[in-house]
């Protein structure tokens, strides 16, 4: 699903990158981008973490062309004065300004690298009317692509972003030994939520290459257990089987035992009457025995004192 | 009449099988049909029929050269005058039948009984019904205006005017449906796909039977949300699927009387009933798969709030009690209401209807409430609170309802979710299987959730109607929204119920690394 997601076919308007610490998700970034680029897409990107230089590293000259990078990173607090980007200056409004400013007639895929930088400057809620309104389509924007560092934020706020998001990719770093040719960089979980309001959820070891392009290596997505099947196989062992006595029945016993009535089966009509509601609840019948001394004077009468 | 047995089984009373009879059996037979006779009749008439038929069709009775299948229908025929006299020859329960027959064979949408509507008090919007519910069309002469509103009927158990939900199912959860002038609040599940659909239906059944809407987003524009309802099912269709559902059960259940061989006692006893349905049914039917068509559409009367356009986007922090996007909202409500008059403001001789208001997640963060969803403790905890409280004091002095969404997985804070659910008169919580490790349990193969019923109101009453099961689970069929008892079958594996040894020295590992630094190793934690 990763691919497809990639490539755009799926994954809607906002598409969140999350990533840790402990594995890093800019190359996978850079893979979107890449994707993007060669499908002739503009790309505008926003950067606030890293520098230019460092973002167009691997991608070649010819992808150059495409991709507009609007610098947040130089001079984030705009002390030179020199019209660079700023955190204040982010709004909705104000991105879509300078997209148009480009005059490109596509639309175009916006790439946020990334949201933490935002989150810390502005309230949370800003950003995610902001990332609604950019996300929703129409006039410029296609998509947009961000990258979010789930540990550098409260759960809560983290929560809140990835629940706008329409597809979610998760990095997580690679557990357990991989013997393939590639190295992996690591796990990526994706959960894609279509219009018709299902949720698909994968997971997969992916691998970035030299020049930018994600290859998955493996599917990793736990399919439904097997074991109901198996456990329903073995229990058709017979148990009646490899023991040193007989608990088969031959034909003509088992005519026999069919035709034994049981002690307290009843005949069809006394079934039924018995099965009739009976009003009153239970009712007691009292047959006193012989030995029964029923005697409603004197109930101490035989005792001795 | 007393059965004398002559064959002596005393013992055999305890099988009392009207105890065990369900709302169901009591409300599927036609027990007049049955003693052949009709409701305007007399209880003397009544028992009089009842002991000619009881004397005709008991088994003693039978001449000896009666075929065998005969006999049993007899017998059937018998048992079946018995129970009808044990209903209609009580005051209480043949008068229970009698509402709930009348209740079935009207069409849907009429109410027929009086209703007075207290518009005055904020107590609560109190219509005095169901007391006064008799067999004759005579009616009192009284001040009150009569009034029958579309798509409303009056509550069976405490007289309050009750609107569907639109699912069936959740409406006999929640006591019956929904009752006017109150808050349903639904937690979101994980993904906001069930909690969506619900508020479609909820929309949906307010288009089909005539009410207004408002619709309130913050995320998807509500004229979406209006093109996206699922259509109705005509009313022939629906009627003959849920009947053949229910043919279908009385068939197998009447198959397997005869094959009980050791555990006849048991045969006339009901199956455990999964399905949760009440007599008479108040909603209707939607196909998921299409969607409603846009005259319907067009025909319904559609207020929408949708706050991208209500507010600017960078407006300043709220200082205020509420914030922003909830004030305006708030006010575009009253506004509604006032306006168009389901306050009781404007002109008697208006046709009365219902406002069904919709508001999707509530809470979160597109709504401006930067705090709840967001943070531990917010400072601002109090605005969807005083939202909601604002809220409720609108609809109970208006004809109106209202259905809530909050993604309430996205709130820190637990003790703001319990101020909340406090809140909001019933509260519901859907938590779905997609996503959870419950996916490929297989007793949860069915369905697709599970419901929680976390709230339901007293209103103007001291008891409420609860539903007699906690474990109802949900899942979304094509054509209908089904909320069912989640009937567990019994676990007869070998390891149930017996903890290893092994199992109890690791838990008590985990348990002792968790209280203290000093607890290393292999400690078995013996009691």
């Amino acid at each position: 699903m990763l691919v497809e997601i990639i490539q755009g076919t799926e994954g809607g308007g906002l598409v969140v990158i999350k990533d840790s610490a402990e594995c890093d998700g800019r190359s996978l970034l850079k893979g979107f981008v890449k994707a993007a680029v060669l499908r002739n897409e503009p790309v505008h990107v926003l950067g606030f973490e890293v520098s230019e230089d460092e973002l167009r590293t691997g991608l070649d000259s010819g992808t150059a062309s495409r991709l507009v990078f609007h610098d947040g990173y130089s001079d984030p607090l705009q002390w030179l004065g020199q019209g660079k980007l700023s955190v204040q200056d982010y709004s909705a409004q104000n991105m879509r300004n300078r997209i148009s400013q480009s005059e490109d007639p596509k639309v175009v895929t916006l790439v946020i690298d990334s949201l933490s930088w935002l989150l810390l400057h502005t309230p949370p809620t800003a950003v995610c009317q902001s990332l609604q309104e950019l996300s929703r389509g129409g006039l410029k924007v296609k998509r947009v692509v961000a990258l979010l560092h789930s540990d550098l934020h409260e759960q809560g706020v983290v929560g809140s972003v990835c629940h706008m998001a329409t597809a979610l990719v998760t990095v997580t770093p690679v557990s357990g030994s991989v013997s393939a040719e590639a190295e992996p960089n690591g796990t990526v979980r994706t959960l894609l939520r279509r219009k018709t309001g299902r949720v698909s959820r994968e997971e997969e070891c992916y691998s970035v290459r030299e020049d930018f392009s994600v290859q998955i290596l493996r599917d990793l997505s736990t399919r439904k257990q097997p074991t109901p099947d198996s456990r329903g196989e073995t229990k058709q062992d017979d148990p009646a089987a490899n023991l040193t006595f007989n608990l088969r029945l031959s034909e003509g016993e088992r005519l026999a035992k069919e035709n034994l009535s049981l002690p307290f089966t009843f005949s069809e009509e006394k079934k039924s009457s018995l099965l009739q509601p009976r009003s009153g609840g239970g009712r007691i019948l009292y047959e006193p025995d012989a030995s029964d001394d029923f005697d409603q004077e004197d109930p101490d009468d035989d005792l001795d004192i | 009449m007393q059965n004398t047995d002559s064959i002596g089984l005393g013992a055999e009373d305890a099988v009392k099988c009207r105890s065990t009879m369900t709302c169901e059996d009591i409300l599927q037979k036609d027990w007049y049909n049955i003693l052949d006779a009709n409701p305007s009749e007399s209880l003397q008439e009544l028992k009089q029929k009842y002991q000619k038929l009881a004397l005709l069709y008991h088994p003693d009775k039978q001449s000896p050269d009666v075929p065998a299948e005969e006999l049993e229908k007899r017998v059937q025929r018998f048992i079946d005058v018995d129970q009808a006299w044990k209903i209609l020859g009580n005051e209480e329960t043949k008068k229970q039948y009698d509402l709930q027959r009348r209740g079935r064979s009207l069409p849907r949408n009429t109410s027929f009984l009086e209703h007075k509507i207290n518009m005055a008090t904020n107590a609560g919007v109190n219509v005095n019904a169901g007391t006064r519910a008799t067999a004759t069309s005579f009616q009192k002469k009284s001040r009150s205006k009569l009034v029958s509103i579309p798509g409303t009927r009056p509550s069976v158990q405490n007289g309050q005017l009750l609107v569907s939900t639109g699912v069936t199912s959740l409406d006999y959860v929640i006591g019956g449906g929904l009752a006017v002038g109150t808050l349903l609040l639904i937690e979101e599940d994980k993904y906001d796909s069930y909690s969506r659909m619900l508020l479609k239906y909820f929309l949906a059944e307010g288009v089909v039977c005539g009410h207004s809407l408002f619709i309130a987003s913050s995320r998807d524009h509500p004229g979406d949300i209006l093109q996206e309802l699922p259509a109705p099912l005509l009313d022939e269709i629906s009627n003959t699927e849920v009947e053949k559902e229910l043919a279908k059960a009385g068939d197998s259940s009447r198959e397997t009387q005869d094959s009980m061989k050791i555990a006849w006692r048991y045969q006339n006893l009901p199956k455990v009933q999964t399905t949760l349905a009440s007599s008479s049914r108040f909603g209707h039917y939607y196909d998921v798969s299409k969607s409603m068509s846009t005259d319907m559409c067009e025909a319904a009367t559609c207020h929408s709030f949708f706050l991208p356009n209500e507010l600017p986007l960078e407006s300043a922090a709220e200082s205020s009690n509420m914030n922003k996007g909830y004030i305006k909202l708030l006010r575009s409500i009253q506004g509604v209401i006032h306006k168009e008059g389901f306050d009781g403001a404007g002109p008697q001789n208006k046709p009365r209807s219902i406002l069904r208001i919709g508001v999707h997640s509530l809470g979160s963060a597109l709504w401006g409430d930067d705090d709840i969803c967001c943070k531990e403790n917010p400072e601002h905890a109090h605005s969807l609170t005083t939202f909601l409280y604002s809220l409720r004091a609108l609809l109970r002095t208006s004809l109106s309802v209202c259905m809530v969404t909050v993604p309430s997985h996205l709130i820190q804070n637990k003790a703001i979710m319990g101020r909340i659910t406090k809140l909001c008169d019933t509260v519901v919580s859907l938590e779905s299987f997609s996503g959870s490790e419950r996916e490929t349990n297989p007793l949860y193969k069915d369905y697709h959730g599970l419901l929680h019923v976390k709230q339901i109101p007293h209103l103007n009453s001291l008891m409420c109607e609860v539903p007699d099961t906690k474990d109802l689970a949900f899942k979304l069929k094509r054509k209908q929204f089904t909320i069912e008892r989640l009937h567990l079958p019994p676990d007869l594996s070998d390891t149930v119920s017996r903890l290893s040894k092994q199992d109890l020295a690791e838990s008590a590992k985990l348990l002792g690394l968790g209280c203290g630094t000093t607890a290393t190793g292999k400690k078995h934690l013996d009691f």
